[in-house]
């Protein structure tokens, strides 16, 4: 059952009644320690004093004597017919005053955060925003909570063991627009009147224009050139693929920068393949569905967002041609494996090889990677009176650890 | 190098001592906690479901993955076919450990065509391990599978078992090479990879 979410004007005034309380605590306390998490929850909601998941990393050097940061937790809404949000709220969940570039920010459980992984099949995206004095930075990224042991990979598995997420790098701090100065000056305007805001307003991000529908690499298939030879690539979402994102400061058409990665969490069930027959070396592709969301306020770390916001259950072959096994043939690979025919093997687990232009859509060029997942497996088989062949990974990798595999006649 | 009968003789043998030792080797404290696993791929256990179509006693070869996690080698000591429920149990035959690093997604007749040498007694070091199997059934015009092998060692004195899943199908054709037998044999061997699957976790 798809879960809406809507803030109601209830919630709003909650979390600003919460937020300037926490904002008190925060501003008295000026190092990494002092996190302190934000009410996001609505009264009533239960909240435990262990966090959920701990964010930490760096914003880089600061430009003013100090940072805000502010963990937001973004929860799809608005879902249309084929259940991609129209709108995605990024609710603040926890927060902290930095003197220095590192943080390390407990979120506590909330509704908000349940909502969230009931939503995103225990992935929550966050984004972390940081405003020191007029400039600000921000980071998206996905943090596995709550995915079960059998959907989770082993990275995910260790993050949610571990509780924390370390996050890479930021983006380097950049002048604020005039209507996010003018927003974030409103929301602090009874609070403080200091360089560096206490009060980092939540953000509402609205769908701009129609969805995109774009054919993006999702992997690759090598066959033997031999008679009745064939690899039937099966694409299974479920929740494991990471994907970059952009943010514009001004232009929906252009001018993106990278804003993180983030979980695919449509609800969509996805499962399709498409069968390459002899000598195919092709790129695999799966139709996604991107979507361009505008900030209509001022409050989101960008004017305009753009996500890929699902997937499709159609594979089919890609552009261009994808590099051929790098031995010249797999019985040259310590770890080649031999293939006879009439016969077939069903690779079921695939690590996703990770593209760094899966897709270019509205100027931004889209990064990703199936990640480790049971998404991605490869049937191949020959028919009789195919000669026999042989099975590969990439150099240096068994098979069984390889993001491609490669099929060759020797 | 044996003659076929005396290779039969030696594999019939075999199977039975296979079975026979694997039910002697039950009985330890907590069979599962060795350091022998199922390779695994981000978490999953790495899991392939071959099939290739045979005449009447030759051998379906396949491969499980192994890894052993100790410093010290391993040993096995005996070696079952596990069940697909709802399919013909195909007879494990024989089984081998990989020497080379090449490994095996199909081949008919055992040995297999890439190098190996017998596993039962043998010593596993730390690290990745392929580990061969060759399966049949009796009647021609069958299919038998297996959804893995029960592997009996002992580490350290103690004796220890591990399922590794590993979904085989031997198709028993008079004419193995007939566009029919394959298509059989497919067709059988999907239905097997999805139980396969399910024993393993994989899916639901």
């Amino acid at each position: 059952m798809r879960i809406r979410t809507a803030i109601t004007a209830w919630d709003r005034a909650t979390w600003k009644r919460r937020a300037r309380l926490s904002a008190v605590a925060a501003a008295s306390a000026a190092l990494v320690a002092a996190a302190v998490p934000l009410g996001a929850a609505p009264a009533g909601a239960q909240i435990t004093t262990r966090p959920a998941v701990t964010l930490a990393g760096s914003v880089g050097a600061l430009p003013a004597a100090s940072a805000t940061v502010v963990v937001d937790v973004n929860v799809p809404t608005d879902l249309n017919s084929a259940g991609d949000p129209q709108q995605i709220n990024e609710v603040p969940v926890a927060s902290a005053t930095i003197t220095s570039s590192g943080f390390s920010i407990p979120v506590p459980a909330s509704s908000t955060l349940q909502q969230a992984e009931q939503q995103g099949h225990g992935t929550v995206n966050f984004t972390v925003m940081a405003v020191s004095g007029s400039d600000l930075t921000a980071e998206g990224i996905p943090a596995p909570i709550d995915v079960s042991p059998a959907a989770a990979n082993a990275a995910q598995l260790a993050t949610q063991a571990a509780g924390i997420v370390q996050m890479p790098a930021f983006a380097a701090f950049r002048p604020m627009t005039a209507t996010q100065a003018a927003a974030i000056k409103a929301s602090n305007s009874a609070v403080s009147d200091s360089a560096t805001p206490n009060i980092i307003p939540p953000c509402t991000w609205k769908a701009y224009g129609s969805q995109y529908n774009d054919l993006t690499r999702v992997g690759e298939v090598h066959v033997a050139n031999t008679s009745g030879l064939s690899d039937t690539f099966w694409f299974r979402h479920q929740n494991d693929e990471t994907i970059t994102f952009g943010y514009s400061a001004s232009n929906p058409d252009g001018n993106w920068t990278g804003g993180g990665t983030i979980s695919l969490t449509n609800t969509l069930s996805a499962n399709g393949y498409h069968t390459f027959g002899q000598g195919a070396v092709d790129y695999a592709d799966v139709t996604y569905y991107y979507q361009r969301y505008h900030d209509y306020i001022g409050e989101c770390p960008g004017s305009y967002e753009i996500l890929a916001v699902g997937s499709a259950d159609v594979v089919n072959p890609g552009t261009n041609t994808p590099p051929v096994n790098p031995y010249g043939g797999c019985k040259n690979d310590h770890y080649g494996i031999s293939f006879s025919s009439p016969g077939g093997w069903d690779y079921d687990v695939g690590r996703g090889q990770t593209y760094s232009g899966i897709a270019t859509v509205f100027g931004f060029t889209f990064g990703g990677s199936d990640g480790f997942n049971t998404d991605v497996e490869h049937d191949y088989t020959a028919a009789s009176g195919a000669a026999t062949t042989w099975l590969c990974g990439s150099p240096g990798d068994e098979i069984t650890n390889s993001p491609i595999i490669y099929n060759t006649t020797g | 190098m044996p003659t076929r009968r005396r290779a039969s003789r030696f594999t019939s043998w075999l199977a039975v001592m296979i079975t026979t030792a694997a039910i002697a080797a039950c009985g330890s404290a907590d069979p599962a906690a060795g350091p022998l696993r199922m390779q695994t791929v981000g978490g999953q256990p790495v899991i392939a479901t071959s099939f290739i179509a045979v005449v009447p006693g030759q051998t379906a070869d396949a491969e499980a993955y192994l890894d052993n996690d100790a410093n010290a080698p391993v040993r096995i000591t005996a070696v079952s076919a596990v069940s697909a429920p709802g399919f013909a149990t195909a007879r494990l035959v024989d089984v081998g450990v990989a020497t080379s690093g090449h490994g095996l997604a199909t081949a008919r007749g055992w040995p297999p065509p890439v190098p190996s040498r017998p596993a039962i007694g043998a010593d596993l070091p730390h690290g990745d391990i392929g580990l061969f199997f060759g399966i049949t059934g009796p009647a021609v015009s069958h299919n038998y599978a297996v959804a893995g092998l029960k592997i009996a060692y002992t580490y350290q004195g103690q004796h220890y078992s591990l399922v590794a899943w590993a979904g085989a199908t031997a198709c028993v054709a008079a004419n193995p090479d007939s566009a029919s037998s394959y298509q059989s044999c497919s067709a059988y061997t999907t239905s097997v990879n999805t139980t396969v699957e399910k024993l393993a976790g994989l899916s639901t």
